[in-house]
């Protein structure tokens, strides 16, 4: 792994971490998470088909990597 | 390609990227007036219950209740609600309720949802949400014990380890007083 | 306790797709349930029945035909607010064995508005090269290929994520992927095409093996966001950018709508471009007394564009449960993909009664793609 890629996983995990160590109470409350667990507002509502259009793609175009995100907002607590 | 430019283009490319993310975490630094809930008297409220009836708060003065704050997608909330129906069942007849408030504005995703949950406890909507920021609901489920002069006692945010002792003990405590 | 295992479901899909005269199809069927409230298992069996006379088929090469069969196997591991996933893919074919191996950790924080996720996949395959007899039919692996008929490609893939809730409306993704390739990286058939006056290829070219450097490392930034519209749809926004050390860098814009309908139909919409700079070492025809060290003629390492279109329709079904089934539903999705290439000719000259109108231009083919799957919750 190259020195940029390590900076980069650091810098990502050390903002993230910082941040939720403030105690900064969270904006959305859990009682407004309604529209986030609507299963239309996911990234990938059908893994199955998701996987098939990402692995076409990998096929025909030169690029790679960074397909669909992961995680999500269910909004349980 | 030579090494030294590419990494020193990749490197600026990675702390321009690097500055985006913690700007965009930022934006969100503004403080939140953070009012504690003062353990004190339970806040008042009157929810419509899924049967229909209206159901008031303060007029349980004399009971030991449990409000607990639940919502169709919150998977926790829905695992304890099997143990929640338990303890209703158990304690009921002998002073003591408890009100499952559920967060949602979907009237009719609630009831469906509760076909499969089958409890026998009274389930509120607040669709308003204005008894969710009272209780100062942060996370879900939340769950508060409420004595029998209408008093906060004991609160629980999301799911504890020991939660299920935890919330037995708590209520016979409350009951014995 | 916050993050929640992935839904049980099983998908069985029907996959397609045609164009430039290649059709690959065939099913893939994907089943995920959970076991306690900790672990959560899936299982995929998908296969790709090829048939292909591409563009470098019809330039050079004979049509074939040809199966791949993938397994994958995995497992979601819950701990209060952590998920760790690990999982295996097994691939196979004639020519081409595929062995990978995932792991990714993901964590929620932040009252449940930030996740944060690492993944790490080591790959290891093995190319070989068939062989055909008179009459076009596979005739085992060449044992002359690379070393006792095999060469060898490891891949290492390393992935950074963040899904943060921005409002209660918007939702947004950043991810990061670096791979790094190390062995063949090239494909044992292609060739690429050198400037041959009287040459075999349209009189013009000869065919020259191509070679690649034999390590590719590449990096890849994404954006998506979702933004939930007040009637009840979803807006979705995606860009990616592209670069590797074999100087392509490309650029994906993508925008999506979803609309659903009463309680049991989702429709949705997408349109997607891609565009693509070339390898430093491809080239459309080797200028005469021009061959470098590396050169490759793969149109996909070539200067391109695409466009995608795409339509898709969900309906569900058995909304109160049936048996041990909670719900269903059918959904079937098209995608038309139109590509342009600018640095890639089409020299196939067709057939002596029916000539190719496009000889000496500039590539281009559209593409059809369809799915077609069946799902239960239960």
């Amino acid at each position: 792994m190259t020195y940029l890629r390590l900076l980069l996983i650091v810098a990502m995990l050390a903002g993230s971490v910082t941040l939720s160590g403030c105690g900064i109470k969270p904006w959305v409350k859990p009682y407004e998470r309604a529209n986030m667990a609507d299963p239309i507002m996911s990234f990938a509502r059908d893994p199955v088909a998701e996987s098939y259009k990402n692995h076409v793609h990998q096929a025909r175009e030169g690029a790679r990597g960074a397909e669909s995100g992961a995680g999500g907002g269910c909004g349980c607590n | 390609m030579t090494k030294v430019p590419f990494i020193k283009a990749k490197l600026a490319w990675s702390i321009k990227l690097v500055a985006m993310l913690l700007a965009t975490q930022s934006i969100f630094f503004a403080s939140i007036a953070n009012a504690e809930l003062v353990k004190g008297e339970a806040p008042n409220f009157t929810l419509k219950s899924l049967r229909g009836d209206n159901l008031k708060l303060s007029e349980r003065r004399g009971e030991v209740i449990v409000l607990t704050f639940w919502a169709s997608w919150c998977d926790p909330c829905k695992q304890i609600m099997p143990m929640l129906n338990d303890l209703y069942l158990r304690y009921r007849d002998e002073g003591f309720t408890l009100l499952a408030i559920n967060v949602e504005k979907d009237v009719d995703k609630v009831r469906k949802e509760l076909r499969t949950l089958q409890v026998s406890f009274p389930v509120l909507i607040d669709v308003t949400s204005e008894v969710s920021k009272n209780y100062e609901v942060e996370e879900m489920p939340s769950t508060y014990l409420i004595d029998r002069d209408g008093n906060l006692r004991y609160t629980h945010n999301g799911l504890p380890g020991g939660f299920d002792d935890a919330l037995t003990k708590q209520i016979r405590e409350l009951m014995a007083e | 306790m916050a993050a929640i295992l992935p839904e049980d479901r099983f998908d069985i899909l029907y996959h397609r797709y045609e164009g430039d005269d290649v059709k690959v199809d065939g099913p893939s069927i994907l089943g995920r349930k959970a076991f306690g409230k900790h672990t959560s298992l899936y299982a995929n069996y998908y296969t790709d029945a090829v048939s292909s006379a591409s563009i470098d088929v019809r330039t050079y090469a004979s049509p074939y035909t040809e199966d791949r069969a993938e397994y994958s196997f995995g497992a979601d591991l819950l701990f209060d607010t952590t998920t760790m996933a690990v999982g295996y893919t097994n691939s196979e074919e004639n020519d081409y064995s595929s062995d990978t191996y995932h792991f990714g950790v993901s964590h929620t924080m932040f009252g449940d508005l930030t996740t944060v996720s690492l993944g790490f996949s080591y790959g290891d395959d093995e190319v070989r090269q068939n062989q055909y007899d008179q009459d076009g039919n596979y005739a085992g692996n060449n044992p002359d290929f690379g070393e006792n008929g095999k060469e060898d490609l490891k891949r290492r893939n390393y992935r950074l994520g963040m899904t943060q809730i921005l409002t209660k409306n918007l939702i947004m993704n950043l991810a990061f992927e670096a791979v790094s390739d190390e062995g063949f990286t090239q494909n044992p058939y292609r060739s690429a095409l050198i400037e041959d006056p009287g040459g075999p290829i349209a009189g013009i070219a000869s065919a020259v093996s191509e070679n690649y450097p034999r390590t590719r490392t590449s990096d890849a930034f994404a954006i998506r966001a979702n933004y939930f519209l007040p009637f009840r749809a979803a807006l979705k926004f995606e860009y990616k950018y592209y670069e590797d050390s074999w100087d392509i860098k490309a650029h994906t814009y993508k925008i999506g709508y979803t609309q659903p309908f009463r309680e049991q139909w989702f429709f949705d919409f997408h349109y997607r471009v891609y565009q693509q700079g070339q390898a430093s070492f491809y080239y459309d025809l080797i200028p005469q007394g021009g061959l470098q060290t590396y050169r490759g003629r793969d149109k996909e390492l070539g200067q391109f564009s695409s466009q995608g279109i795409g339509i898709g329709v969900s309906y569900e079904f058995l909304q109160n449960g049936w048996w041990k089934l909670d719900r269903g539903s059918v959904s079937f999705g098209y995608e038309r993909m139109m590509f342009d290439y600018d640095n890639f000719t089409d020299y196939y000259e067709g057939t002596p009664g029916n000539p190719n109108p496009n000889f000496g231009k500039p590539f281009s083919f559209n593409a059809d793609v369809v799915e077609v799957f069946f799902s239960v919750w239960y």
